[in-house]
């Protein structure tokens, strides 16, 4: 069966396809190297219109209308330029009410559309561009350590690493600490307002927690920097292998593109710690199969979080609770041999 | 005598199709899931052979949902000992001299995002009110509305319509022979807008309106606009007709759907041309199943499915189909951490649990939509849930249904038997007891119905072959791909806990009599097994309403039997929970228990 397939790797080179939800234009070029937050594209996602009644606004018939048009479609105008007429003897006109573009002349009416503020997709990871996408964007590539998570607030931001205690108190003793400032803080688990409220104060572009307390879901949401959910809500035991590589690599730039999952596209939140790569370093698997001796992670309770080895693939289990689903035998890294429904399992590449 | 010839002609065609297509292999791809099941001609019946199931692979990264097909298909090929894929994965079809293969496919796809639909129309409480039911028909996610009467202007109008990007433009106006210049005024702005789009983003149009101006319509708009036509919803302005309507968005939907996902293209090939949205071919089985049946109740089927909860019902061959995307069991469950509907969720829970884990579960769910519950608690949770969506559902289809259709009330669910019910939530239960309360507890029948467990998917796959091949259709829904729960009684009234409120008399085929006494609050079943039939005397106590004519009124039915016997409901409607919790805990166990027995 085919594994969805969460990302914790030390090295790889990583792709990232980067584009506007409407057409506009791209602002970078291939080949070109550029920073997380360099802006990659620019369009205008819902412009407003103006339409406008020719017909009525000369005060002549409609099929008259059409000819008195003086704009053409894709002009752009300024607020009282003329856009049809004169007609008459009092040389009657219709002008445009706002600066914009005549977008559309159906008949009679004429659509203008506002100028409005562009809105932009940003890199989100420092690197080369290798591909443009025409008119919405492009594919970054780069290398380092990639750590794909579950769950973000939709901001991006990147700094220096801290790996810091969840402990409230000393998270508040560290509010002047100049060393975390811009830097992006590392803790394994929130759970409660306090906690937040301390990491709030913290002088840090960032947030990357191993699991978060649901009740902290809404405050987390509007934070203006970006928060990172690594594994899930609730109180999860952060696993040894992602805090040992976090660790690794306190103190290094590391950026996280908090944004929401995304499943048809196959976008989700990740961080991403740059560092040289070379020839050898392949991109992850895309697609992993369950099998013998496959690195998993347990996405449900009572094992949520824990990392381990498929030990065999087992056909339909009673589980604990009276329900029948196919499940795998795992080893886990603690040494505990446990059944667990294939669904509740990620492969970890 | 013409008549006659023409029919006697249909049935030998028929005969011809059932002895040609022995086999038929059935797709169901759903939003994470593909299903396969095999049903083959065992002594002249067709039969359920083997199922599969594998991970849909409608998105990244493989964008292509043969690749799960396939999967799920080799995986079949392995639980039947047969093969139905050629080396390079085509389907052998027909089947070949040494047995591989099949004779037909039957498809369905509930795959895909929700979709976003614009309803135009003229008055907000007639038209309008009309398209918007029909958008409800499929997968309609959001929904901009314009109208005549709107306080909006035309470019607000247009703005709203360029902003949602629609994938599909329903506009309803005009009874028959009534308004035109209303009708293509509304267009005009759909128009605009529409023009306003890159031509790939453009958004089907269907126009269900007033059928005169058809015509006009295609010549004035037709350009640009792919404009497709149906029967008018609202004929008269106290008429509305969904059901022409309801078939054109299901065709719309499947156009959508071949085009936005990878391989469905092929796979309606395989299904020569028969890819049907699972809701919309859902509906056909009930459809089905309401022609075929007595007149003095309706059909009912439920499927709570991952991606959307769809509710059918059907009166004398007419369908009311109503989809729910919103309500899947997989869906965006984030509204459902607002206090209101989280209360909702937790009156439900059988246990103890804090509503923190439960906000947790829920939220944990958004991120792993396909997670089986593992623990206890887990299944609480997902059961809890279940039970509301259902709920959900009803609550809002409530103003759906026809008028004038039977019930105990109009608060209550209208007199329907059989009730179809499919769903992994109700497939995975511990016991069918489990699958049952659900049901009962989220649909709140009345008087006597019959359930039956749809715990394959088969039945939307049925409906995608009903009209073609309706002698499958009759045999497989009494197969083994259904479970036949049994017969329901539920009683209306109200009485204090433990009061007698019904005395009943079982007499099955060998004269064998049980009986029982009914305690308000509780729930009880009597043995009769499936396929086998029984008198059922009722004599109701304390003017309770067992559906046979009034408060009070008692008399004998013919019961079938099933997997759950005969059930007897005697909890009242609506069902009122004990508000202490640990009361209501045990009140949970109690009745899962009286079933279990």
């Amino acid at each position: 069966m085919r594994a969805p397939v969460t990302v914790s790797n030390p090295l790889t080179t990583i792709r990232r396809r980067r584009v506007l939800p409407v057409p506009g234009k791209v602002l970078v070029r291939k080949g070109q190297s550029i920073s997380e937050n360099d802006v990659i594209a620019q369009g205008n996602l819902s412009p407003e219109h103006i339409v406008l009644d020719i017909a009525n606004g000369l005060g002549i018939h409609k099929d008259e209308a059409k000819k008195q048009i003086i704009s053409k479609i894709g002009s752009r105008v300024v607020e009282g330029d003329m856009l049809a007429g004169p007609v008459g003897m009092t040389k009657r006109v219709v002008r445009a009410p706002c600066d914009g573009q005549v977008v559309l002349i159906s008949g009679h009416m004429l659509v203008l559309e506002k100028l409005s503020h562009p809105i932009t997709v940003r890199a989100g990871l420092a690197g080369q561009v290798i591909e443009l996408v025409e008119a919405r964007g492009a594919v970054i590539e780069t290398s380092g350590v990639l750590i794909q998570g579950a769950w973000g607030n939709g901001h991006i931001a990147s700094g220096s690493l801290h790996c810091l205690s969840s402990d409230t108190n000393q998270l508040r003793s560290q509010a002047k600490d100049r060393r975390l400032k811009h830097g992006i803080i590392y803790i394994d688990h929130c759970d409660r307002h306090a906690t937040l409220h301390a990491l709030a104060r913290l002088p840090v572009r960032g947030l990357f927690i191993f699991s978060l307390a649901a009740d902290l879901v809404p405050a987390v949401s509007v934070l203006p920097i970006p928060v990172m959910v690594l594994v899930g809500f609730g109180r999860i035991e952060a696993d040894k292998e992602t805090v040992d590589l976090l660790n690794k690599h306190n103190g290094e730039i590391i950026t996280i593109n908090a944004e929401a999952r995304d499943r048809i596209n196959g976008a989700r939140p990740e961080a991403v710690i740059p560092l040289p790569g070379n020839d050898e370093v392949k991109t992850p698997p895309e697609i992993v199969r369950f099998a013998r001796y496959q690195k998993v992670r347990a996405v449900s309770a009572p094992y949520f979080g824990k990392i381990g080895h498929i030990e065999g693939i087992e056909g339909a289990t009673v589980l604990p609770n009276g329900v029948r689903a196919p499940t795998a035998l795992i080893l886990l890294d603690n040494g505990e041999k446990t059944r667990i429904p294939l669904t509740n399992l990620e492969a970890v590449a | 005598m013409k008549d006659a010839g023409q029919k006697n002609k249909q049935i030998e065609e028929q005969s011809e199709f059932l002895i040609g297509a022995r086999s038929m292999l059935v797709i169901q791809v759903g939003e994470f899931f593909t299903h396969a099941l095999l049903f083959d001609s065992v002594e002249n019946q067709y039969r359920l052979l083997g199922q599969a199931v594998a991970p849909t692979t409608a998105n990244a990264p493989t964008q292509n949902v043969l690749t799960g097909i396939r999967d799920c298909i080799k995986r079949l090929e392995f639980v039947i000992g047969r093969t139905l894929l050629e080396e390079h994965g085509e389907l052998i079809n027909p089947t070949a001299p040494d047995g591989s293969g099949v004779e037909g496919v039957a498809a369905t796809v509930s795959a895909g995002p929700p979709l976003k639909i614009v309803t135009a129309g003229l008055l907000e409480d007639v038209s309008v009110s009309s398209a918007q039911n029909l958008a409800r028909a499929t997968y309609c996610g959001e929904m901009v509305t314009i109208s005549l009467n709107s306080i909006q202007d035309q470019a607000s109008q247009i703005d709203a319509i360029l902003r949602l990007g629609p994938d599909i433009v329903i506009v309803a106006g005009g009874t028959d022979q009534g308004a035109v210049q209303s009708v293509f005024s509304v267009f005009e702005t759909v128009h605009m807008a529409c023009q306003l789009m890159r031509d790939t983003e453009r958004p089907a149009v269907l126009f269900a309106g007033n059928q005169e101006l058809n015509d006009e319509i295609e010549k004035r708009f037709g350009a640009t606009l792919d404009i497709q036509f149906s029967p008018n919803v609202r004929p008269a302005l106290d008429v509305e007709k969904l059901a022409g309507a309801q078939e054109k968005i299901g065709a719309i939907t499947k156009q959508i759907r071949v085009n936005q996902i990878n391989g469905l293209k092929e796979l309606d090939g395989w299904a020569d041309g028969g890819l049907l949205p699972t809701a919309a071919a859902f509906g056909n089985v009930i459809q089905f199943l309401s022609s075929a049946r007595s007149k003095a109740k309706g059909v009912m089927g439920i499927d709570i499915a991952s991606s959307a909860t769809t509710l059918a019902t059907a009166y004398n061959g007419n369908l009311s189909l109503r989809v729910f995307p919103e309500l899947g069991l997989c869906s965006d469950l984030n509204p459902l951490l607002e206090p209101e509907s989280l209360g909702g969720v937790t009156q439900w829970l059988s246990m103890d649990i804090p509503v923190e884990d439960v906000k947790t579960y829920l939220l944990n769910k958004s991120l792993y939509p396909t997670n089986i519950p593992l623990t206890v608690e887990d299944l609480a949770i997902e059961h809890a849930l279940a039970r509301h969506l259902i709920r959900s559902a009803m609550k809002q289809n409530r103003g759906a249904l026809p008028p004038g259709i039977p019930s105990n009330g109009e608060k209550h669910l209208p007199w329907v038997e059989p009730i179809l019910a499919s769903g992994d939530v109700l497939a995975r239960t511990p016991s069918l007891a489990h699958a049952l309360l659900i049901l009962l507890d989220g649909l709140q029948p009345t008087g006597a119905t019959t359930f039956v467990l749809d715990p394959y998917g088969t039945a939307a796959a049925l409906g995608a072959t009903a009209r073609d091949n309706p002698t499958l259709t009759v045999q497989v829904l009494d197969s083994n791909a259904f479970v036949h729960l049994g017969t329901v009684i539920s009683l209306v009234g109200d009485a204090k806990p433990g009061t007698p409120i019904l005395r009943a008399e079982l007499i099955d085929e060998a004269d064998y009599e049980i009986r029982v006494e009914i305690r308000s609050g509780s729930i009880d079943w009597l043995p009769l097994a499936p396929g086998k039939t029984a008198m059922l005397k009722l004599h109701p106590l304390q003017k309770f309403d067992v559906g046979m004519g009034g408060p009070g009124i008692g008399g004998t039915l013919l019961v079938k039997g099933g997997a759950m016997g005969v059930v007897i409901d005697g909890r009242g409607r609506p069902l009122k929970l004990p508000s202490e919790a640990e009361e209501r805990y045990e009140t949970f166990h109690k009745w899962l228990w009286a079933l279990r027995d």
